[in-house]
């Protein structure tokens, strides 16, 4: 009761402003200009560069009503459609992540299996996926599952470095062994008595016989089981030979298109057959991959019959129609709500059509733009600003982003787990990893240029590779971006509740079962998102790429051991045209590109992680 | 025996309740009419000298104790007494604590489960847990109850699953929805599904760390009936803050104090009616702890 008139007065305001108020308000103020000055700034600048790129002021008056019309009408009122129904959204988000996901991935795909030629991969591919497929149908014959997903990593890994690595093995052992005992006069002399491709066929063979020998007897192993040793022989000797003299001359001879087909349309269609098989049923599992199969085909005979390689348009089917028939089958198949959605990029591409159509019919002038199919298609050409082209530039990142993302993934993503997973927390050794990650972290934040060196160190000068090739591009971007890699993913490893972690355990798995069960499915999202950013970060790189001496160069790469070529460096190196026409519009145009670039990637990541997320939950 | 079912006693320990001397709790009768005990007396588990320390610190004191085949045993004991601690030890679940330091000998079915030549993950298989708050996997209900079955390399049927969760008394909430997130049940059928989880792959013994603190009172009855029930198959231990549970549930107590000691371990009835030592009669009182 006493105390009432105070806290009745204590709660109300005493004067309009108060000091106290000022303050506060003052502050919301700073920090409101603080984010308006830096988002001001950035748009200011992306602004900038789009303006000079793009030159949207000379088009004119009846392109925009045009280019309104058919375009930004239509897809925004089916935007603000589907947003009402979440249904419609969610299939209209699938639909564009199919067609435009798909057109990416397919054409990333052509690009660099057009510079490196279909054949010498596609050997790989089939050399690395016979043994898997192997394991697996022995796994299905015995109804065990659970060693099979391990035994088919393993036995891919171990075929290729095999593969790989004998002949690899095989030469450097003899340059070793030249460079141990070649001063001794006799020895230095000496040349192996045969052919090398004989010692590698001699090594492959022997190799795998006597790991098995040694087993065999280490385990002190009955009589019987003895006779595995011929049949390893046997069987390895066989593989090998049959590789060189039967495999490899014959995957040689098989035109583009077929070796396209082996390299896109298989792995395809056996996606689409074992996604279609688990969600219905092994019958309709290989129609969808027999129907994958028999498009492909069509379209091959298709072209062939107009006398056009077909070649990327299998490439194409494969990678961009078959995964939209996936959705749209899918929707019709299980009859899912929200069907219009799938129309969303439809009725984007048929505006563009549309627009482009008209634009001729009532003769608007669109902007003088300098993002043309010349830009993005054909060489450079450093006189003629609008004769210019990156095709070789854009080829090479590509390149150097897979061999990148290729190496720093599993690598980073291995590493990551080690360290949340396995590595010891106390004693001497946990210690060490402690240093260890705490060093990682820091290597986060190391210059660019550094790595550079580095590169330049292990690649050019120790490796003695040839100045510049796109391996060691990728590799020395790929070990930018690793430490960046392995500290997301190991935020993304911790992240997964213990509590998920124990319960597993709990129920008799073993510590690799709970990892790959529980842990890793619930980190992937974040694993993926981190890796990507770090990509997308790592593609507008240059310093590193100049430091090892990547050459500005206008023909595509042509394999991984050629010399690389990137965006960014043609940039670089063009900023210094005297002519202004490339200060001014070339070179923003590439910077849009590379843009691009980069923001398909991200949006691959973003697709790739809600795809997770939902089935997660 | 079955003469004595005969007779038109109401059915021996279930609903008949004997007021305790201590705090009127009800607690369940451990013999029958006979003054034979209901589970069997086989054990199978003993815990003898065991020792758990972590780091310097030491959580359990020389403790001995005799589980026996298809009885439930309560754990009580004030906060932090070393009950989860124990509960670990059993399955080997201490090896994930690095700081862990188990000394003296826990035997399963006879065998010594801290030899050189035992697998835990082995072990794990035939000693199922149970725990603290619900952790469902991020998967269907049906995943979530087949996942033990997988991994154990298993083969996983419709029946196997509908049992589990039928056991669990969990079956009719969601027989309709086995392919939705087990994200979505609440609370009450998460922990439910935990224990389904738990007994689809047939464990010998099912160690459950306070399952129902996080649940209302009706999930907590529904949990309690179902520990009833499983006990006529598993050897159940289980901890709990709830004395009345444990006096309802189960056929023998334990009451851990701080430090880590066993201080009496005894029939239930024993323990809530008439315990030996005068800090369990505190303690069950509620005088400390
Ligand atoms: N991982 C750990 N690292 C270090 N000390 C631990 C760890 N787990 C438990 N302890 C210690 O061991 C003792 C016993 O812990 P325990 O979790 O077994 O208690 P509890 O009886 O289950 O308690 P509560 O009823 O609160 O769950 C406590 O003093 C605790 O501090
Ligand atoms: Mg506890």
């Amino acid at each position: 009761m006493a105390t009432k008139p105070e806290t009745g007065e204590s709660i109300r305001r005493e004067r309009r402003f108060s000091l106290k108020e000022i303050k506060g308000k003052a502050f919301e103020g700073i920090l409101v200009a603080a984010t308006l000055v830096g988002i001001a700034a950035l748009l200011v600048l992306f602004g900038y560069m789009f303006f000079d790129a793009v030159r949207p002021l000379t088009a004119s008056a009846e392109w925009y009503l045009l280019f309104f019309a058919t375009l930004v009408a239509p897809t925004s009122a089916f935007a603000l459609y589907s947003r009402r129904h979440p249904a419609v959204r969610r299939m209209n988000a699938r639909a564009f992540a199919a067609v435009f996901g798909g057109l990416a991935i397919s054409l990333a795909a052509w690009v660099v299996f057009s510079a490196t030629g279909p054949h010498g991969l596609l050997l790989y591919v089939l050399l690395a996926s016979i043994s898997p497929l192997a394991v697996a149908g022995y796994g299905k014959y015995v109804e065990r599952s659970m060693f099979v997903g391990p035994a088919m990593v393993v036995v891919t890994l171990v075929v290729l470095l095999w593969t790989l690595g004998s002949e690899v093995l095989v030469f450097a052992l003899f340059d070793l062994v030249g460079l141990l005992f070649g001063w001794i006069p006799v020895l230095g002399s000496l040349r192996p008595p045969v052919a090398p491709s004989i010692l590698v066929t001699a090594v492959s063979t022997g190799g795998p016989t006597l790991a098995v020998l040694l087993y065999l007897l280490r385990r002190d192993s009955s009589r019987r089981s003895f006779a595995f040793v011929p049949v390893v022989a046997a069987l390895s000797g066989l593989g090998t030979a049959g590789f060189d003299f039967w495999l490899q001359p014959t995957v040689d001879l098989l035109p583009d298109w077929v070796a396209y087909l082996g390299l896109v349309c298989l792995p395809v269609a056996a996606v689409v057959a074992v996604v279609v098989a688990r969600r219905a049923a092994v019958r309709q599992g290989l129609t969808a991959g027999g129907a994958v199969i028999a498009g492909n085909l069509a379209v091959g005979v298709i072209a062939l019959a107009l006398s056009v390689d077909p070649s990327f348009w299998v490439v194409l089917f494969s990678g961009a129609v078959v995964p939209v028939g996936y959705v749209v089958g899918d929707a019709v198949v299980a009859n899912r709500k929200g069907r219009v959605g799938l129309l969303g990029p439809f009725v984007l591409i048929g505006g563009v059509l549309f627009g482009a159509l008209l634009e001729d019919v009532i003769n608007a002038t669109g902007p003088d733009t300098w993002i043309t199919p010349t830009l993005l298609l054909s060489t450079w050409n450093g006189i003629e600003p609008t004769q210019a082209g990156a095709y070789a530039e854009i080829v090479g990142s590509i390149m150097i982003v897979s061999v990148m993302a290729l190496m720093s993934f599993p690598v980073g993503v291995g590493a990551a787990i080690y360290l949340e997973e396995y590595a010891p927390e106390t004693g001497p050794a946990g210690r060490f990893a402690n240093f260890i990650e705490i060093n990682i972290a820091n290597l986060a934040g190391v210059p660019s240029v550094v790595y550079g060196i580095l590169g330049l160190a292990l690649f050019n000068n120790f490796l003695d590779f040839p100045p510049g090739i796109v391996i060691s591009a990728g590799a020395t971007l790929g070990l930018l971006i690793l430490p960046i890699v392995i500290v997301s993913a190991q935020e993304a490893i911790r992240s997964v509740p213990d509590s998920l972690r124990r319960g597993s355990y709990g129920m008799g798995a073993s510590r690799w079962q709970t990892l790959r069960n529980v842990v890793l499915p619930e980190a992937v999202p974040g694993i993926l998102t981190g890796t990507i950013l770090a990509l997308g970060r790592a593609i507008g790189e240059t310093a590193p790429l100049i430091v090892i001496a990547v050459p500005v160069r206008t023909s595509t790469p042509s394999g991984l051991f050629d010399s690389g070529a990137a965006v960014p460096l043609r940039i670089f190196a063009s900023a210094a045209n005297a002519i202004p026409a490339y200060r001014k519009g070339v070179l923003a145009a590439l910077a849009v590109v590379l843009l691009a670039l980069m923001l398909t990637m991200n949006a691959v990541a973003i697709v790739l992680r809600n795809r997770y997320q939902t089935d997660g939950n | 025996m079955s003469e004595k079912e005969l007779d038109d006693e109401p059915d021996s320990t279930d609903e008949e309740a004997v007021d305790s001397s201590l705090m009127g709790i009800d607690v369940a009768k451990t013999t029958d009419e006979d003054g034979d005990r209901i589970g069997s007396t086989e054990t199978v588990i003993e815990t003898r000298n065991l020792d758990v320390y972590y780091g310097e610190e030491r959580a359990l004191q020389d403790v001995n104790m005799d589980i026996h085949e298809r009885e439930v045993t309560a754990i009580i004991g004030p906060s932090g007494c070393g009950k989860s601690t124990y509960l670990r030890c059993i399955n080997r679940m201490n090896d994930l604590v690095e700081a862990a330091n188990v000394e003296g000998e826990v035997r399963f079915n006879g065998t010594d489960m801290y030899g050189d030549d035992i697998d835990p993950v082995a072990l794990r298989r035939r000693i199922g847990m149970v725990f603290q708050h619900p952790n469902p996997f991020p998967k269907s209900i049906y995943d979530n109850v087949a996942y033990g079955l997988r991994v154990q390399g298993r083969k996983v049927t419709d029946e196997k699953i509908e049992r589990a969760l039928r056991d669990a008394a969990l079956w009719d909430e969601v027989k309709d929805q086995l392919d939705e997130s087990a994200m979505d049940l609440s609370g009450g059928q998460q922990q439910r599904l935990c224990i389904a989880r738990a007994i689809a792959v047939d464990p010998e013994v099912i160690l459950m760390d306070e399952p129902a603190s996080a649940l209302d009172p009706i999930a907590t009855s529904k949990i309690e009936d179902l520990i009833d029930d499983l006990a006529e198959e598993y050897t159940v231990v289980i901890v709990t803050h709830n004395m009345q549970q444990a006096a309802r549930i189960s056929d023998r107590t334990a009451v851990f104090l701080t430090g880590g000691e066993l201080v009496e371990y005894d029939d239930t009835e024993k323990i809530f009616e008439n315990p030996d030592d005068d800090r369990v009669e505190d303690y069950i009182t509620g005088k400390f702890g």
